[in-house]
């Protein structure tokens, strides 16, 4: 790898060359002067080219005509007498004389194109003159445009080695012309010093375009399953990337490096700190691709960017540190709040939860079971005080393995009383008392009280979960405080 | 002095002055509408067999660059010139969908397969004689060769027959362009066609100026 140009330097050379289309251009007193002498220009055509009425396609005609050439009928001189045919020579000279009239149209229309382009040629060059670009001027620029054409065409050929020294070498002479250039050549305005420029200007941006693409990491995926498993690649992944930049970007950036370091130390564990080998590792199944994956995409491409910039000795800019910074950080926000999708998951958890609560409920009812109705009643009230998504911002990912080993049992009894099974006193025991111990344990752990249902409102649970109610369903009000 | 020259005349103002100039001289008009006349020609493409074959060509507006087209009923054969001088070419042949077994089972994934299975491309030289050789025999067994009904062909002469199209197409091209290429030669243009569609667009000449027919 021998890079000889940095990016810094062609986006110096295309922003040169983009003043200097802007300096060139309005040259609208220019453009009235070649206007006119077009006009004249059109004014001399002679008449002798305009009276020309022959097509090519009736020169083509007349060729096909002749070959076989025309022939004509005529009365033998024979013993036998009748007809014979012959060559009609004077059909034939007249289609002759066709062809050589389209011929003579087609020489007049070479001559004409030849005036024609040693015209423009001469306005063109007129125009370069007329802003006082001297003829070795024009020159540098005819060297400067082949050059840049060919470094385009380079940088599209999905085999050329971006760093490689033939590529490399075209790029920095490039650069270096472009800095001549731009200080030899007139600032007049002028239509040729516009088109030159703008040329430069284009051509250069798609070079830095193919270039970066070229030598940028693709972009970051996350992998498939990887969600599954609660982004363990994804965290793996940035906790390597992160490292290598605490290891080598603080010394790039040129004040405080401590302070840099700093940052992003508290940036990696802002985001680590809920990985799932973490104890504060978090259910993250609300995470939704659309937002909360796109933040860890997004900050990959810009972890895997710098490390990139790093390899290749670009320049690191602060927009760029704080962007990772910034970016950790609000995917630590997302994760410490368990994603976008959170609370609608849990609401629809807890509504689930309370619609089998229910139907246990109304189950042993009907099969008598009046021993262990009041335990399981007093244990879905005291969840009902508690089931509120808002309580459980940043549930962990073991609480939630506790919630839903319950939220399966729960549906599996309900299953089996809805379809007229039963369900012994002491598998219900088992459950109202794994289920009040469940219900310590969130309390504790996200600072709730659990208490009797007496109020409700402020928690969300509002009807009481339905369980000791009338309609004995608490419906979809029940955890729907939020909406 | 020769550079400078490619210089200007690849100039967006050169090619504008060059439009406006040929705009006002009629021969050079009535040429060029005979040359767009020719292309279209080319283009609509020559029924033969009652309609049973179609033979279109066309110059790539970008490269200039000529492609000829043979369409049967099962099938199309392609060849692409790869140089100006219409001496490497890529001879592609593509079978229709429409004879493929069972087609309504397949999936469009399969129905590609079994149409790419019965592809054949190959890059021919005709200055040297064994690209041309591996083509006749890459192509006597062609699916959509077999089918063109001209001269009867076996499918040996059906190899022989695209040689023998190409170098007759050939020595067509080379006619056009030394009788036309005058025209656009040294511009950013590469046929006749976009030099006028050039020149409609700027408003030189009406609309329907080149309309053939």
């Amino acid at each position: 790898m021998s890079i000889k140009v940095s990016i810094t330097d062609i986006r110096s050379a295309i922003s040169s060359a983009q003043s200097k289309v802007d300096q060139a251009s309005n040259s609208d007193t220019q453009q009235r002067i070649l206007e006119s002498q077009i006009a004249a220009a059109n004014d001399r055509v002679t008449s002798s080219e305009a009276a020309v009425t022959r097509s090519e396609m009736t020169k083509k005609e007349a060729e096909d005509k002749l070959s076989p050439p025309p022939t004509k009928q005529i009365q033998s001189d024979g013993k036998k007498g009748g007809t014979k045919t012959v060559v009609d020579e004077v059909e034939k000279d007249k289609l002759q004389a066709q062809v050589r009239a389209a011929d003579t149209q087609i020489t007049q229309a070479r001559q004409g194109v030849d005036d024609a382009k040693a015209q423009a040629e001469a306005l063109t060059a007129q125009n370069l003159d007329s802003a006082g670009v001297s003829s070795e001027q024009q020159q540098s620029m005819s060297n400067l445009s082949d050059l840049v054409s060919q470094l385009k065409e380079a940088s599209e050929d999905p085999q050329t080695n971006f760093e490689g020294d033939e590529f490399q070498d075209k790029l920095k002479s490039a650069v270096d012309q472009i800095a001549v250039l731009k200080d030899d050549l007139p600032t007049t305005p002028n239509g040729s010093l516009k088109d030159f420029w703008k040329e430069v200007t284009e051509g250069m941006t798609a070079v830095q375009t193919n270039y970066l693409t070229a030598t940028t990491p693709p972009a970051y995926e996350i992998a498939t399953g990887d969600r599954a498993d609660n982004y363990s690649q994804f965290f793996e992944d940035y906790q390597d990337g992160m490292n290598t930049l605490i290891e080598r970007l603080p010394q790039e950036v040129e004040d405080n490096p401590a302070r840099v370091t700093k940052f992003l130390q508290d940036s990696l564990t802002s985001v680590m700190k809920h990985s799932p080998s973490s104890p504060d590792a978090k259910y993250l199944e609300g995470f939704n691709n659309a937002t909360d994956e796109k933040r860890m995409t997004d900050l990959m491409n810009l972890v895997n960017g710098l490390i990139n910039n790093l390899n290749r000795n670009r320049d690191i800019s602060d927009q760029d540190v704080t962007a990772l910074i910034n970016g950790s950080t609000s995917l630590g926000d997302s994760l410490a709040e368990g994603g976008t999708g959170f609370k609608d998951l849990m609401t629809y958890r807890f509504n689930t939860l309370s619609n089998d609560s229910a139907t246990i409920m109304t189950g042993l009812q009907r099969n008598g079971q009046t021993d262990t109705l009041p335990d399981f009643d007093d244990a879905v009230n005291k969840f009902s005080v508690i089931a509120n998504p808002n309580n459980f911002t940043g549930l962990t990912a073991a609480d939630s393995d506790a919630l839903d080993a319950m939220e399966t049992r729960y549906s599996a009894i309900a299953r089996s009383l809805s379809t007229g099974g039963t369900v012994s006193d002491n598998t219900m025991r088992t459950l109202i008392d794994d289920s009040n111990t469940l219900i310590d344990r969130l309390a504790e752990n996200y600072g709730l009280a659990p208490t009797t249902n007496t109020s409700g409102s402020g928690t969300g649970v509002g009807t009481g979960v339905g369980i000791g109610g009338s309609s004995g369903v608490a419906g979809s009000s029940v955890v729907g405080s939020r909406r | 002095m020769a550079t400078l020259t490619t210089y200007l005349q690849k100039t967006k103002l050169y090619e504008e002055k060059l439009l406006e100039i040929y705009s006002g001289k009629p021969n050079i008009m009535e040429v060029l509408r005979a040359a767009v006349a020719q292309e279209e020609h080319f283009r609509s493409g020559a029924a033969l067999n009652s309609g049973t074959v179609v033979i279109r060509a066309e110059n790539d507006d970008k490269t200039g660059l000529w492609m000829v087209t043979i369409e049967v009923d099962h099938g199309k054969v392609v060849y692409n010139c790869l140089d100006e001088d219409a001496n490497h070419i890529n001879i592609f042949s593509m079978p229709n969908d429409k004879y493929i077994k069972d087609k309504e089972k397949l999936s469009d994934a399969e129905i590609k397969a079994i149409q790419i299975q019965a592809s054949n491309s190959i890059d021919i030289n005709l200055k040297d004689v064994r690209t041309l050789r591996l083509a006749k025999e890459m192509f006597k067994t062609d699916y959509v060769l077999k089918h063109v009904p001209l001269y009867h062909l076996d499918s040996d002469n059906a190899a022989r027959f695209i040689i023998w199209h190409i170098k007759a197409y050939k020595k067509v091209f080379k006619d056009y362009l030394n009788t036309f290429q005058f025209l656009w030669e040294g511009t950013s243009f590469k046929n006749a066609r976009s030099l006028a569609a050039a020149m409609v667009e700027r408003g030189l000449v009406p609309e329907d100026y080149f309309k053939v027919g």
